[in-house]
């Protein structure tokens, strides 16, 4: 376990942010931490980097205890926050020696672990200074100083939320390959975010943790249903294929089918040509992490 | 380099890039000018103002004109814009957040503190030995300085009012995490300690006396003994705002 929240609660005045929130995270995942805004994720995040105090629990990273304040624990944890802030007058070069400084980064080592950095993230080549950035561009520099020194723990808070998809894309890859080196703990409001790389998730909302489990899992197959699409509407295809034994139903204008077997499924395709009905789409029905998250919130 | 030493040359970049090092060297130098100026030239002056016919007699500027411009402008218009340049030290990383990535790293809450007192001690320094070098160097090109007294230690006398009322700022400027705090909490304290100076016995310890005493030490009026419980409250006090400064920013929320 590289991170376990234990019954931490977190008041702000007289309201509950954060109510008995447990969580484990293991190491070498990518965890989503989804929820919507104002549930309570950066609230969470900002205790486990000691930047506030919990009102009662405890955080444990890599063994070390967390302290509001000065905190040994930081030294653990690359941190990106929602809206990563730079010196403006620096280059991203220049920024990241000043944090390998800072982290007292061996001299020999530092050179080539900003070149490698700086290459990862696609800004070797850009040798303005931070203030002309674009968006995209400083949270990406944001990743590259969080992964500095080879954390042991990647907390990201929305990376992907104020980004075009080409820029959601390539951090969400950038994330994806910083998993073979630390865990990635990255908060989203963006479900689909979650399900393009995450293996596990946990939805907080209201403050409390309303499910935590493999993503996998989740989003588990309904077990031998298949949706199929056709060139007229799913009304019309089940009116005409009415008379056959298998298990059907509509869903969104899309005809759901039980097949339990291949041989059945064939059976099935066959039936369709013999009905003169056209096939746009057929793939397994899975339930999109959306559908959990809507069923649990019901 | 330790992170205390790379977290100063950040300091030192930031500061010459906001053109602070420029400001500093041409307003303190051009302060430093205009001490020896003022008092030469203020006596032709005052003849070509004056109707024609009206018989005048100034005596002669000496050293002692000079220096008396010196502790007019140096800590009334010197000081003030010192402070105006360094008050936004802390308020200005805490308002934008740029010291959560450093912090979250595992840079020490107090190295952020000491490396600014640091910098801003070393600018005033700097703004100091400009002015004090110019002014001195002229006074003795133009007059004879054996008539004043105690020039040096005078001089020094306001350099550590200065530096208590910096400390007092970077602790406004830490804990109301605002520009304005900062300067607020200066202007409270400099009005505190004028209503102090209201009491005449408070003049034995009272650390206004650094800044209010020294154009009578250059006449002998006050003998620089009188100067060492002012001086010495004013460093206990330098040392609580510092320290003060650091143990509340180790609690600050971020």
């Amino acid at each position: 376990m590289v991170m376990s929240i234990n019954n931490v609660t977190k008041k702000f005045g007289g309201k509950e942010v954060l109510k008995n929130v447990s969580l484990t995270i293991p190491e070498h995942s990518i965890f989503g931490f989804v929820g919507a805004n104002g549930a309570g994720k950066t609230t969470l995040m900002k205790c486990m980097l000691g930047l506030l105090p919990v009102t009662s629990g405890t955080i444990i990273i890599a063994g070390e205890t967390v302290k509001f304040g000065q905190t040994k624990s930081n030294a653990h944890i690359g941190y990106l926050p929602d809206v990563p802030e730079f010196y403006p007058y620096y280059t991203a070069r220049e920024y990241l020696e000043l944090c390998a400084v800072i982290t007292n980064m061996q001299k020999s080592e530092l050179k080539q672990r900003i070149e490698e950095l700086l290459e990862l993230v696609g800004l070797s080549q850009t040798k303005s200074p931070i203030r002309t950035y674009s968006r995209g561009m400083k949270q990406r520099l944001g990743i590259a100083q969080a992964l500095l020194n080879r954390p042991k723990l990647l907390i990201c808070d929305e990376p992907t939320s104020a980004l075009d998809p080409v820029g959601r894309a390539q951090i969400l890859s950038i994330l994806q390959a910083a998993k073979s080196e630390t865990t990635v703990f990255f908060s989203t409001h963006i479900l689909s975010d979650a399900e393009q790389i995450c293996d596990r998730v946990a939805m907080l909302h209201e403050g409390t943790i309303i499910f935590e489990d493999e993503l996998a899992a989740l989003q588990q197959q309904v077990e031998h249903q298949y949706v199929f699409t056709f060139t007229i509407s799913a009304e019309q295809a089940l009116s005409q294929l009415r008379e056959l034994e298998h298990h059907m139903y509509i869903e969104e204008d899309t005809l759901i089918v039980q097949l339990s077997s291949e041989s059945e499924r064939l059976l099935f395709m066959r039936e369709l040509t013999d009905h003169n009905l056209v096939i746009q789409s057929m793939h397994p029905h899975t339930r999109l992490l959306e559908q959990v998250v809507l069923e649990v919130l019901k | 380099m330790s992170p205390w030493f790379g977290f100063l040359k950040k300091e030192w970049t930031e500061s010459v890039k906001s053109y602070k090092l420029l400001l500093t060297i041409l307003i303190f130098s051009v302060i430093g000018i205009l001490n020896p100026f003022t008092a030469k030239i203020t006596p032709a002056l005052m003849e070509n103002f004056m109707p024609e016919g009206t018989v005048l007699n100034l005596p002669e500027p000496t050293a002692l004109d000079s220096w008396l411009q010196f502790y007019k402008n140096f800590p009334q218009m010197g000081l003030f814009i010192f402070i105006l340049l360094f008050s936004t030290m802390m308020s200005k990383e805490l308002e934008k957040g740029t010291l959560v990535i450093l912090l979250t790293k595992g840079l020490r809450r107090s190295t952020v503190i000491t490396a600014k007192f640091a910098m801003g001690f070393a600018y005033w320094t700097l703004a100091f030995l400009l002015t004090f070098i110019i002014t001195y160097s002229y006074t003795a090109f133009y007059w004879d300085q054996t008539i004043v007294q105690h020039v040096f230690l005078a001089a020094g006398c306001v350099y550590v009012f200065g530096l208590l009322l910096f400390t007092i700022t970077l602790w406004g400027n830490t804990y109301f995490a605002s520009a304005y705090g900062g300067l607020l909490v200066t202007v409270v304290a400099v009005i505190t300690l004028f209503i102090i100076a209201i009491f005449p016995d408070s003049a034995t310890w009272n650390p206004l006396q650094l800044l209010t005493g020294p154009p009578q030490m250059l006449t002998g009026d006050v003998v620089p003994k009188e100067m060492l419980t002012p001086f010495l409250v004013a460093m206990g006090s330098l040392l609580v705002f510092l320290l003060g400064t650091i143990l509340h920013f180790n609690k600050k929320r971020l």
